[in-house]
């Protein structure tokens, strides 16, 4: 029987003591599956998600899960239901993999055969049986990050708050991990914040984008391609200087655009253009006119 | 069995044994009853606080504490416990290895061996003790490892100083143990070494508290009801 699980934002708003506001405003909700969190460097995606792993207080609005509110007196409870992939995640480089996660898995309340049990499946869905007995220094990056995704998985969260996942790895462990999430999702929350649009793509249904502490956009993918119809030219590039005159090209046209429609479709540009650039054979480039 | 290994790595263990033979040499005993004071007053002490401001602080306010600070205050309070105690146990383990070492030398025994290892076992421990919740509870007040080694080397130096010597009497301080004092009797520096033990498991209560409102700066705007 599968976990239901219900996630609501209403106009979170958190502001730092000097003065910045790194989510201002947002209203979200998030049901059972994969929600995707898109947007650029400073957007505010990895504050949220700390204010919904309760690392940070909220300055107003509210966050429930199923009508549990995210304050003090429930950081307890709310805690017990929470896995958390943080994006910098250093674990002990003395320790083998198999130690230092026994040693977090204990932490989480986890009994020895849970731990095993748990351990044992997840280092071999994430190809790293072979590796269980290296300390954690000798891993690479992209391994180091499974190790992280473990930890937070292996506590069976209702809720898991992903930032950032794929960083570091390969096309052939991004589609891995990609895999085990949604498996992961079939009766959970799963909270995936990237960069990688074809990680979105690819896992999720739902997504907001967020810039500057707003959410520009809510709602499932699918909608928000049905939006950009009619708004893209597809233009075949060869060269890398083509790449950079159009770019410029892209940002006059930008300026002649209403303010109120720039926004979204610069956005979604944006990360199409990254996209596109990254399949490597023919840069293609959409310029929304 | 993996917390040792944090608290007490091979590098540590070693650097610590370095660091005690270094001091040993620096500092020559010639009876049994300067080897205590030695090892009290000039080398665990320092140990205890090097040791002491790192025992949790990636956990707390480095790399690892937004895995850490998932896990609430309460569990975190107590591996910090674990952890004091885990290296207690070895400073102290180091120690006692490190006090018989000094009997390979040609020592002159002034009083009974066995009643000078044991006092001087019961101040070493209050020392390590004291100085390791000290370094912890500096680090968490500044939340900053460099100005909790700092802060707690000048409250070592204040200790081992004239001015203290001058300002608290004999039993008072935590060297007390060590001082030359002829009107001191054992019964009195005990008293005080279980005065900075009261100390120190205060100044735990105050860590406790600072870790269940440590929260990062941010404005709160609006007071939540009480669901």
């Amino acid at each position: 029987m599968g976990i239901k699980m219900k996630i609501e934002v209403r106009d979170l708003e958190v502001e730092f003591k000097n003065g910045t506001k790194a989510v201002d405003g947002v209203s979200l909700e998030i049901e059972n599956g994969i929600f995707g969190l898109l947007g650029e460097n400073g957007a505010g995606k990895t504050t949220l998600m700390r204010v919904l792993t309760t690392l940070l207080p909220i300055s107003s609005g509210t966050v429930t899960f199923d009508g549990v509110p995210v304050v003090p007196e429930n950081y307890c409870e709310i805690q017990k239901i929470i896995g958390y992939l943080p994006q910098e995640l250093v674990l002990y480089p003395q320790l083998r993999v198999r130690e230092a996660l026994e040693y977090l898995g204990s932490l989480s309340g986890l009994t020895k055969a849970q731990c095993k049990e748990k351990i044992d499946y997840y280092l071999e869905r994430t190809n790293l049986k072979e590796h269980q007995k290296k300390k954690i220094r000798q891993l690479s990056g992209g391994m180091k990050r499974r190790v992280g995704l473990i930890q937070a998985m292996m506590g069976d969260p209702k809720i898991l708050v992903v930032d950032e996942p794929t960083t570091g790895l390969d096309p052939e462990e991004r589609i891995r991990i990609r895999n085990l999430l949604v498996e992961f999702a079939k009766d959970r929350v799963v909270l995936f914040s990237t960069h990688v649009i074809e990680d979105i793509g690819a896992t999720c249904k739902n997504l907001a984008i967020m810039k500057k502490g707003k959410i520009l956009y809510q709602g499932t993918v699918a909608d928000l391609l049905r939006q950009s119809q009619g708004h893209i030219r597809t233009v075949e590039v060869q060269t890398e200087e083509e790449v950079s005159k159009l770019n410029k090209s892209i940002r006059y046209v930008q300026s002649n655009i209403r303010k109120t429609e720039l926004r979204l479709k610069l956005f979604v540009r944006k990360y199409q253009v990254r996209w596109m650039v990254t399949k490597g054979l023919f840069w293609k480039m959409h310029i929304c006119i | 069995m993996q917390e040792i290994k944090i608290v007490l790595s091979k590098y540590k263990v070693l650097l610590i044994s370095v660091f005690l033979i270094v001091f040993a040499i620096i500092f020559p005993v010639e009876s049994n009853c300067d080897i205590g004071t030695l090892i009290d007053a000039h080398v665990i002490s320092l140990v205890a606080i090097l040791c002491g401001c790192n025992i949790m602080y990636q956990e707390l306010y480095g790399d690892l504490k937004d895995v850490f600070g998932k896990m609430g205050y309460r569990k975190n309070f107590r591996t910090l416990l674990r952890r004091i105690l885990i290296q207690w146990i070895g400073l102290l383990v180091l120690s006692v290895g490190f006090y018989w070492m000094f009997f390979l030398r040609n020592l002159s025994i002034e009083n009974s061996i066995l009643i000078e290892f044991l006092q001087a076992l019961f101040a070493i421990a209050v020392s390590i003790f004291f100085f390791t919740v000290l370094s912890v509870f500096t680090t968490c007040l500044f939340k900053n490892q460099w100005a909790g080694m700092g802060i707690s080397f000048v409250i070592y130096q204040f200790f081992n100083s004239t001015g203290a010597e001058k300002l608290l009497k004999p039993q008072w301080n935590i060297r007390a143990y060590s001082l030359d004092s002829e009107n001191m009797t054992d019964a009195q520096w005990m008293t005080g070494k279980c005065v900075f033990f009261l100390i120190a498991c205060i100044l735990l209560l105050i860590v406790r508290r600072i870790m269940a409102v440590s929260r990062e700066g941010v404005v709160i705007k609006e007071k939540h009801k009480k669901w």
